[in-house]
């Protein structure tokens, strides 16, 4: 079995405010290979915050402390913000949530593809252009000259997301992560742009962090999913068991969603246990 | 508050009767017809659904309905009696809506017990204080929630304020717009089953707007399918459940909505 | 789930109503948002200093009689042109007058002046703008076009011309002032209608069957406050400027009023020689707008609507 690619343990991030520290993500730990792995939770679980926390890219008030934060070897925790930059958009990239705000309003799509590649990657002009132009076509975008030179305020939001794809993609990075990726898109379009994420992910060999507040759609879509509450790992647990999960929070999520499949009456509200906010995690499932 | 009426919903008068509704944005070149030809009818103590992705014409179809776009063609019949284009205050006091984003629809500046102080006012009801208190029970608040600010509650909390001023007038129809897709999961349930409390406890006609399926069919009998400004088809939650759909649209809405499957 | 204040202890009295989580009277709702607004002020103390120059300005104009020391229009020719002493703390003017009294009871012109102007403009121009920018159609072509006219004088000179109408004095110069503060007030009313107008808390009002100046008075006007607040408040010295501008050119408070302005003026002759005559009113004045100005900064980070 190979070496997992991000190993996290015991990650914490905490935030000091004028009277008192909040203590955003709790000491979790986790590891993902070359698979699919989707955190999902509500908001404040700190589920985002962890996602950012890998690159780095938190707030100036927010203090990071692990006892192994490491990425292929390399030590995240203790690499400079100079190591950090060959990292990001390179070795790992970021998905964000709604291309309206993730892409330059100002640029040409096509000028934020080259960019993105040109940063990692000594070539001309001509070839980044070359390459940006196969990433569209690769992201199955039909007409890559002309979408090329639009504008993003010209494009949809499904083609949006897709652009946005290509140029994380691009420099092929070993891990991705993506935050909210389909949130934004009507559910005919999230499929479109799932399939191709997917595809590229398998393709290419990388990983994937999926982070998500919609339980389903990670159960469907990755391999192995991390439950967050409260800044904490409830459940860690292979994608298709997500059904019988057995930690009570888990359950209770599962529980307050209404079901295409069954028709009930009043869904089960889930109460917030106060045990969950210390009480024990669970862990099921080998990694592929 | 009325007794629940026990007639079979097929037998129950019409509350809502849209015909060929059609609403164009724009003029000459640029005109968007969001809104093309709608027709359907919705019964009292009915809750009738209409779905489809953004952009499809539905929230525009809600807004011309509540009142707040008076440009519209077509007609709209409110208990068989066409309504005027710019309503009044007796349609309003029968028809309310509920809107998508719980951080918006409330005033930031005014105090629960204002926001429902005004309708009570502007409608000459009599006792507010009184319903006030009876209304912020009935959504699971409690007067103690009266001289709360917006910016202090969550937003399931919000969103039941925003329910309670939609109904302390007493209307009959509620137009809800989305009610539940700004909240975190685990609100969406409190406010889906308060929804359906309500309708209970009150006898009200629903027409909700969404783009979840599970969400629409846990509170509707029948869904309209919405897209590129027309209805393709209507169905009812049953169908939907089962998969029962002609367009092949709406049966590709139907599966993406089911779960994620690799496009073949 | 919103962040919730956090509870003062156990405190008695004014802190624990004011920690209370649930408030039971809307008088203690609205004074524990005060409350709040005013913790976030003192975290910033430049708005503070502020604060307290106007706060003691404020005072000083109260107490003008009890502070000052001696009649303001008391002539003395043998005592002209006397530098600051123990007799006379900022010295006499050309006339012999106490230069220190004159400006204790010149702070309740400069006072007077400002808040009456902004008590003028600031209403005039946010019902204008509400109003503009909620009905829209003809009603905003109109009045917009007004605010145009106005605006396209500078501020000075439209009010030299009010004043050159109406006459000099003190109340033509407030009016004349007023005239030129309002129409930026109506602008920036009117920007923030044109967006609070789509949003919708106003549709569900509207949706209650409220009548447009309902909906105007009662709900659009309270989100314009803020902003017009600050920027009457950030006006302020710019106002100030312009009452002593027009004192300055004799236009405002006439001889023998204590008008800081005015005694700007009068020292000219003597900045030379005896240039405290001059500087200071001078520095009293740039004091006061300075004041106005960093009060100004700290309250537009407070007022934001958004943290209500």
């Amino acid at each position: 079995m190979d070496r997992p690619l991000l190993e996290v343990e015991d990650l914490s991030v905490s935030f000091r405010g004028a009277h008192r520290t909040v203590q955003a993500v709790r000491g979790i730990s986790f590891s993902v290979g070359r698979e699919k792995v989707g955190i999902v939770g509500e908001s404040g679980s700190g589920k985002s915050l962890t996602g950012r926390t890998i690159l780095k890219l938190t707030p100036k008030a927010a203090t990071i402390s692990a006892r192994k934060l490491s990425f292929d070897g390399i030590d995240l925790l203790a690499a400079s913000e100079r190591q950090m930059r060959t990292i990001r958009g390179n070795r790992i990239s970021m998905i964000l949530q709604d291309p309206k705000f993730s892409l330059n309003p100002l640029m040409r799509v096509g000028e934020q593809i080259t960019e993105a590649y040109r940063l990692h990657h000594k070539v001309g002009g001509k070839e980044a252009e070359a390459r940006a132009l196969a990433m569209l076509e690769a992201v199955k975008i039909r007409d890559p000259a002309r979408v090329f030179r639009l504008y993003p305020h010209e494009v949809s939001g499904g083609m949006g997301q897709r652009i946005m794809i290509a140029m994380m993609l691009i420099p092929e990075p070993d891990l991705i992560i993506a935050d909210e990726p389909t949130s934004a898109l009507d559910v005919t379009i999230r499929r479109q742009v799932l399939s191709i994420l997917d595809e590229l992910v398998t393709r290419r060999g990388a990983g994937l962090i999926f982070i998500s507040h919609d339980l389903n759609l990670v159960a469907d879509f990755c391999d192995r999913v991390l439950v967050m509450y409260a800044g904490r790992i409830m459940e860690d647990i292979p994608a298709r068991e997500l059904r019988n999960a057995r930690h009570p929070y888990t359950r209770a999520l599962l529980d307050s969603l209404p079901r295409l499949d069954r028709q009930t009456d009043m869904l089960q509200v889930p109460s917030r246990d106060p045990a969950w906010l210390d009480g024990p995690t669970l862990q099921s499932g080998s990694r592929a | 508050m009325s007794v629940v009426d026990p007639t079979p919903a097929a037998n129950r008068p019409a509350a809502l009767t849209v015909s060929h509704l059609s609403v164009v944005f724009g003029r000459g070149a640029s005109a968007l017809k969001a809104v093309d030809d709608v027709s359907f009818m919705l019964r009292h103590g009915e809750a009738f659904g209409l779905i489809g992705e953004s952009g499809c014409g539905k929230s525009t179809v809600l807004r011309a309905l509540a009142g707040l776009n008076s440009e519209y063609g077509g007609s709209i019949a409110f208990h068989d009696r066409e309504v005027p284009h710019k309503r009044d205050k007796a349609f309003f006091r029968r028809v309310q809506m509920v809107f998508q984003d719980p951080y918006a629809s409330l005033h930031p500046r005014k105090m629960v017990q204002n926001v429902l102080a005004e309708p009570l006012k502007i409608h000459g009801f009599d006792r507010p204080q009184e319903r006030i208190d009876e209304i912020l029970t009935a959504v699971g608040l409690g007067p103690s929630f009266r001289y709360r600010f917006p910016h202090e509650l969550s937003g399931g909390q919000r969103q039941r304020v925003a329910i309670a001023r939609a109904l302390i007038i007493e209307p009959e129809l509620l137009l809800l717009d989305e009610p539940t897709s700004a909240l975190d999961v685990s609100v969406q349930a409190e406010i889906l089953n308060l929804l359906k409390q309500l309708r209970r406890d009150r006898d009200l006609t629903y027409l909700m707007v969404s783009h979840d399926l599970a969400v629409v069919t846990h509170l509707c009998e029948r869904v309209a399918m919405m897209s590129e400004g027309r209805i393709l088809e209507e169905m009812s939650a049953a169908d939907v459940r089962a998969g029962r759909a002609h367009e092949p649209y709406t049966r590709e809405f139907l599966e993406a909505s089911v779960g994620y499957r690799p496009i073949a | 789930m919103a962040p919730q204040p956090i509870d003062q202890a156990s405190g008695q009295g004014l802190r624990a109503w004011l920690a209370a989580p649930v408030p039971s009277s809307p008088f203690q709702a609205r004074m524990q948002q005060l409350s709040l607004k005013w913790w976030r002020l003192r975290a910033n103390p430049a708005a503070l200093f502020g604060l307290a120059i106007i706060v003691l300005i404020g005072l000083t104009a109260l107490f003008a009689p009890l502070i000052a020391t001696h009649d303001i229009y008391a002539q003395d020719l043998t005592l002209r042109l006397q530098r600051p002493s123990a007799a006379h703390w900022f010295g006499t003017d050309e006339l012999g007058r106490d230069i220190f009294s004159r400006l204790v009871f010149g702070a309740r012109i400069t006072l007077y002046i400002a808040l009456l102007t902004a008590v003028i403009a600031a209403p005039l121009g946010l019902i204008v703008g509400t109003t503009s920018g909620y009905l829209g159609g003809w009603v905003d072509i109109v009045l917009m076009r007004v605010v145009d006219i106005f605006l396209a004088f500078p501020s000075l000179v439209l009010a030299l011309a009010f004043v050159a109408a109406l006459g000099p004095g003190i109340d033509h110069a407030i009016i004349a002032i007023a005239l030129a503060a309002w129409p930026p007030i109506a602008r920036l009313a009117r920007a923030e209608t044109l967006s609070i107008r789509k949003s919708d808390y106003i549709a569900a009002v509207r949706l209650q069957g409220a009548s447009p100046l309902r909906i105007i008075l009662g709900h659009v006007v309270p989100m314009c406050i803020p902003s017009v607040v600050v920027r009457i408040t950030l006006n302020m010295a710019s106002i100030i400027l312009t009452a002593a501008g027009l004192g300055f050119l004799g236009l405002g408070a006439q001889p023998p009023s204590p008008e800081w302005g005015g005694m700007l003026a009068s020292g000219r002759e003597f900045i030379l020689t005896n240039g405290w005559i001059a500087a200071i009113p001078g520095l009293a004045i740039l004091i006061t707008s300075l004041a106005f100005n960093l009060f100004g900064d700290g309250l537009r980070d407070i007022l934001d609507p958004r943290h209500g």
